[in-house]
């Protein structure tokens, strides 16, 4: 139970007590602190960016590209199969329209579904409220009766401690009034013995 | 060979202090000298108002000559003066002045001691600190012993008393502790001392199971015993024992043992009975699980020998220098500066029956070995035979 150590044969109060100042000296346990992560003790990796290279074109392309620029959308658009992409792209949008058409009738499915059942669960829900809020009336009058009777109790406490208080102070005065009388007493046998001396002298 | 016990107040009204002290003393020293005690008219020890009428008495076959006061004693002029003495410069004059506002002011006595010191031959003076033993001392020194039942309280460093420490022909100290201090405060290191203190007694009727069921008591319970009062520590015991009921969720119970000037606060676990008779206070102390000691100043607890008596171990405040001696000496307490080391220990002696019935046994050996009756009249004996061979 305890970690101090106490030889029974030969109890050494001062050991003892040097022990248990110590184990309230000490500070009291705290939970271990959160372990740091590596990345917040090391320095963040810094991904280098790539080189860049200027690009060095030969000197007669540079010429021929400066040429051939006012003519660069026409020969893009002789170069490109730009039809052919529109009327893929076209049937692209007609499927992804239809599958759009399918999700949303799902969808409006599913949210019935769960309108219906949150319904329930919010008259499940009611009925608890209801419930909860009934007893929780009752446990108010519960807690006031029990103020009243800790009220009660406090009373009673302090009237139980006037009471003793009263008592010592009456057993003390009995204890004071028994020895005036065995003081009474005593000094009544004195006389009485000092009577029949004074007595004897007196007829003689 | 005859001897004078001279004390404040003596009568079987009063039942504590240094005053029951002298009166034990003296009871048990009668089968060995003519005894005889002199003492004031007094019994109230806050104004020392003239209470007893006759001048010559006997109480449990000690005759008694008792001596009128002629100054009561006003609170307000003596706390006046108290300030003056503890709190700033002053002339030992002053200090003269504070021995007599505290009283009490029997010339009478004093006079009657210079008047017949070679009736007798020792005057044994009980409570350093009043207006009988400072000048019973001076009026017969050679003749003098000095039981100072002294506290560590600032009164002990006023100059008068430095002086008074050294004038007796011995002193009977209640305790190590205590005749170190003196022996600090006045250097008075070739005065003969004993150390005695006083005895107690167990009796012989101890009805633990009746008293238990008369309270009410069901579960185990720490008792303490004695004035339920704010400078013995009381009030620190009641938070002390709150807290540690609630950090530790412990069942045990709190039984406190005598009168009161202290509201005692509303908890389930502190017991208060009250003034009980020597009996119940027995029975209800041998039914304890350990005995709790937290004054500050203390010269000798008597309770806490009568809880050795009974095999019991004490929990101490070690902010009493003699109290912490003691269960040093004893090996039979443990002891507390704060909080925590109060919850430690309470921890430890209720956790361990071992400990617990340990520590009593060797609060029983020495009980015997100190402060049985025949041991204290034999330092008695061995000091005047002493004082006598010098």
């Amino acid at each position: 139970m305890t970690d101090i150590k106490i030889d029974y044969d030969n109890i050494d109060v001062t050991d003892i007590m040097k022990q248990i100042q110590a184990k309230a000296a000490s500070p009291p346990k705290k939970p271990p602190p959160p372990k740091k992560t590596e990345s917040t003790s090391k320095p963040a990796l810094q991904i280098p960016e790539p080189e860049q290279v200027p690009m060095v074109l030969p000197k007669w392309r540079r010429i021929l590209l400066k040429l051939m620029k006012p003519f660069s959308p026409l020969i893009k658009l002789l170069i490109l199969p730009v039809h052919h992409d529109l009327m893929q792209t076209v049937y692209n949008l007609y499927h992804v329209n239809k599958r759009l058409d399918y999700f949303n009738t799902k969808m409006e499915q599913s949210l019935t579904k769960l309108s219906g059942e949150l319904y329930s669960t919010s008259e499940r829900l009611d009925l608890k409220i209801d419930r909860f809020n009934e007893r929780y009336d009752q446990i108010s009058l519960r807690l006031e009766d029990l103020d009243k009777t800790m009220e009660y109790v406090k009373t009673l406490h302090s009237l139980c401690h006037n009471i003793v208080v009263e008592l010592t102070k009456l057993k003390i005065e009995e204890e004071r009034t028994k020895v005036k009388i065995r003081i009474m007493e005593k000094d009544f046998e004195f006389l009485s013995r000092k009577e029949q001396v004074l007595e004897k002298k007196a007829f003689k | 060979m005859k001897v004078a016990f001279v004390v404040q107040r003596y009568g079987l009204e009063i039942s504590g202090g240094a005053e029951l002290h002298c009166r034990w003393v003296t009871e048990h020293m009668k089968k060995y000298w003519d005894v005889e005690v002199l003492t004031t008219r007094a019994l109230d020890y806050i104004t020392w108002e003239n209470y007893y009428t006759a001048s010559d008495a006997a109480v449990n076959g000690v005759p008694v000559r008792r001596f009128p006061v002629i100054k009561t004693r006003n609170p307000e002029r003596f706390g006046k003066v108290q300030n003056i003495v503890l709190k700033s410069e002053h002339k030992k004059e002053d200090e003269i002045l504070w021995l007599e506002e505290e009283g009490p002011f029997s010339p009478d006595l004093i006079d009657y001691i210079k008047r017949h010191r070679d009736d007798y031959d020792y005057f044994i003076f009980f409570s350093y600190r009043y207006y009988h033993s400072y000048w019973g001392v001076k009026a017969a020194p050679h003749k003098s012993i000095l039981v100072p039942t002294a506290e560590h309280d600032p009164v002990i460093y006023l100059k008068i008393f430095k002086d008074l420490f050294r004038k007796p022909r011995g002193i009977v100290y209640n305790s190590a502790e205590e005749k170190k201090l003196i022996n600090t405060v006045s250097g008075n290191e070739n005065v003969k001392g004993e150390i005695a203190g006083v005895g107690a007694e167990v009796p012989e009727d101890i009805f633990s199971k009746q008293f238990c069921q008369k309270y009410g008591i069901k579960d185990d319970y720490i008792i303490y015993i004695g004035r339920i009062d704010k400078n013995k520590g009381c009030a620190e015991l009641f938070d002390f024992f709150s807290r540690y009921k609630e950090e530790t969720g412990s069942n045990i119970k709190l039984v406190l043992v005598g009168s009161t000037v202290l509201k005692i606060p509303i908890h389930p676990d502190i017991i208060y009975l009250g003034f009980l008779s020597e009996e119940e206070k027995f029975s209800a102390l041998n039914k304890a699980l350990l005995l709790l000691m937290p004054s500050f100043y203390e010269s000798l607890s008597m309770v806490t020998n009568e809880a050795w008596a009974m095999h019991k171990p004490v929990l101490a405040n070690a902010c009493c220098e003699v109290l912490k001696g003691q269960c040093e000496r004893s090996r039979a307490g443990l002891y507390y500066e704060n909080y925590r080391e109060f919850k430690e220990a309470l921890m430890l002696f209720l956790g361990s029956s071992r400990l617990r019935s340990r520590m009593g046994k060797n609060g029983r050996k020495y009980f015997q070995d100190n402060y049985t009756w025949g041991t204290i009249e034999k330092k008695y004996l061995s000091l005047l035979k002493c004082l006598e061979k010098e």
